[in-house]
């Protein structure tokens, strides 16, 4: 199992160096935040390495633990010694300290937050115990398609036969958890487990990083975000929606308007649409939802870049979303050519039938409307509605600023997922059950995010300084 | 705050409360047939003579396809190997499997047929 961490540890610390060495920094420079993104580029960077091995016939085996391990750990040591050459200017500014004393209420709300991330923490132990080998998608989808990577190598292919593995949806889950694997020399049921718990955890730090761990609004979010049972019921399903939900709130934190000021300045731009575009992409690589984050966060970029009046820096987000979308494009034209069979044999006038259909909507709306109000699980029902009724009436203050985009991104998703139900040929109220959930979950983070986006006090000012200088 | 607390002691109690999900015990179920199936390809699967389109009668198939990674394991009749979960074939002789002979029995009930040659 040590060997399994230290898969996801590799790629995950190269990437923080790379990070550095490029003098790419994140929104506001926290550290925490630049540690969630550097973790998460590097399990997305990883399984592109993997993919590749599989489709070279290399993969699993020594040999490609030998090569996977000296990749990291040559792109660790090159960027390190590399971001080296500008550490003592970074080291200089990170020596300024803070002023502001923390009250008793500050006090007691980390101790709270703390409280409730232990417990959690918990529910996927508690889980794990009693379902090793995840929820029903886990082992009829992603674990699944992860046992023909590790077990077929380049013939996982046949995989396609198998009509209730999805074989449409991108492999970034699979692939990581066969890589864990290969490291470890055997399918442990622990591996997928640590999986998913990382990128709760990743989750959890992007949201409070993003919301700057020095305040106590990011400690609130903390406890927002993790209190409902169905985040921790997700983080211990082994499923693909918990780093869809991750790559999505990452890739929309990059992208908050929490300064105008900062954002002429070239290398914000250029750091925050890189890898909003990057972490994008790593959404489509793991799930067919990641096709409508691009195209909603496509639409804010555009507006971001027209409004600062730098259109050209739209070229960094394209830029961070090409490597994936090529691999995407490769996977969806060449490898698994199937059309989803929640879209499958609609036509277009059947489509304009179902949109345009009162019926068709009422039936919609009446499955969803009681998940909407009891999402969230027992004595947390009804913060789905009170934290979308907050991120909006905070989008309508000035100082709600900073989240009007996330919020903008987060309603343009859901949207796009009611239209899916609209138009899907399968059982409108079987879809809805064994989905619905799932989807609020992808954006859940985000929403809670624009939810306590306040806007710094005097942020004009000091958001360009603790940008350049790389700390929280 | 208070919200939050009272929430995640909530989630807590009720993941204590969850059943044991019985996927690890029903793929172990059919693990003594894989020694007898050929690597790769498809293996036939005989669907259950009732109730066929039950939630046990589905999580079983899946469980054999999870178990069975990388071989197919599809619901028809043809392949030279076939799946027969334990209580899928009908009392008294299925006629489906007429042409095949039992190759191995699994300990669980679980069997695997051969077709017999041609």
């Amino acid at each position: 199992m040590i060997f399994a961490f230290a898969a996801l540890l590799l790629p995950a610390v190269a990437a923080w160096w790379v990070l550095r060495a490029l003098r790419l920094s994140v929104p506001g420079g926290s550290r925490v935040l630049t540690a969630a993104v550097a973790g998460a580029l590097g399990v997305g960077a990883a399984s592109l390495v993997t993919f590749a091995a599989v489709s070279a016939g290399v993969f699993p085996g020594r040999v490609f633990v030998g090569a996977d391990a000296a990749l990291w750990l040559g792109l660790w040591l090159g960027a390190w010694l590399s971001a080296r050459a500008h550490a003592s200017e970074a080291a200089a500014a990170s020596r300024i300290e803070r002023t502001r004393k923390w009250t008793a209420a500050d006090w007691l709300v980390r101790a709270g937050c703390i409280a409730v991330l232990a417990a959690a923490c918990a529910v996927p132990v508690i889980e794990y115990l009693r379902s090793p080998h995840g929820q029903w998608d886990a082992w009829a989808i992603w674990n699944q398609k992860a046992r023909f990577l590790f077990r077929a190598g380049e013939d996982w292919t046949a995989s396609m036969a198998i009509p209730w593995s999805q074989p449409g949806h991108p492999l970034l889950v699979p692939l990581s958890v066969a890589r864990l694997w290969a490291y470890a020399g055997a399918e442990l049921t622990a591996a997928p487990a640590l999986l998913s718990g990382v990128f709760g955890a990743l989750t959890v730090a992007t949201v409070m990083g993003a919301l700057d761990v020095s305040r106590t609004r990011a400690w609130v979010a903390g406890s927002v975000l993790v209190a409902p049972l169905t985040f921790s019921n997700l983080v211990a399903a082994q499923t693909a929606d918990l780093p869809m939900a991750m790559f999505i709130v990452a890739s929309l934190a990059m992208l908050r308007q929490d300064d105008t000021a900062a954002w002429q300045q070239a290398g914000r731009a250029r750091s925050a649409l890189l890898l909003a575009g990057a972490l994008g992409g790593l959404s489509a690589w793991t799930k067919n939802e990641g096709a409508l984050l691009l195209a909603a966060s496509g639409c804010l970029v555009a507006w971001v870049v027209v409004r600062h009046g730098r259109w050209q820096d739209a070229g960094w987000w394209i830029g961070g979303v090409a490597p994936m979308a090529a691999f995407v494009g490769y996977f969806k034209l060449v490898l698994m050519p199937v059309v989803p069979e929640y879209v499958a044999g609609t036509t277009g006038a059947g489509l304009m039938g179902q949109m345009i259909s009162s019926d068709r909507h009422a039936a919609v709306l009446a499955l969803l409307w009681p998940m909407w109000l009891s999402w969230g699980g027992p004595l947390a029902r009804g913060c789905l509605p009170v934290a979308t009724a907050a991120a909006l009436l905070l989008s309508l203050a000035p100082h709600g600023r900073s989240g009007r985009g996330t919020l903008a991104v987060v309603l343009v998703m859901m949207a796009g997922y009611y239209i899916v139900y609209l138009l899907t040929p399968l059982n409108l109220s079987w879809m809805v059950a064994t989905s619905s959930e799932r989807l609020v979950m992808q954006v859940w983070p985000a929403l809670v995010m624009a939810a306590l986006s306040v806007g710094h006090i005097g942020a004009r000012d000091a958001a360009p300084t603790a940008f350049a200088r790389g700390d929280t | 705050m208070l919200w939050a607390l009272v929430a995640a002691g909530a989630a807590v109690r009720a993941a204590l409360a969850m059943p044991v999900d019985p996927m690890g015990q029903l793929e172990s179920e059919f693990l003594p047939l894989r020694p007898y199936l050929p690597s790769r390809g498809e293996v036939g699967y005989l669907q259950a003579f009732e109730n066929a389109g039950s939630d046990e009668a589905v999580r079983t198939h899946y469980a054999a396809q999870y178990a069975l990674v990388p071989r197919i394991v599809a619901v028809r009749i043809g392949q030279e190997y076939v799946i027969v979960a334990r209580d899928a074939a009908s009392p008294g002789g299925d006629s489906r499997l007429d042409g095949y002979f039992l190759l191995r029995r699994a300990p669980s009930g679980h069997s695997l047929y051969r077709r017999l040659a041609p």
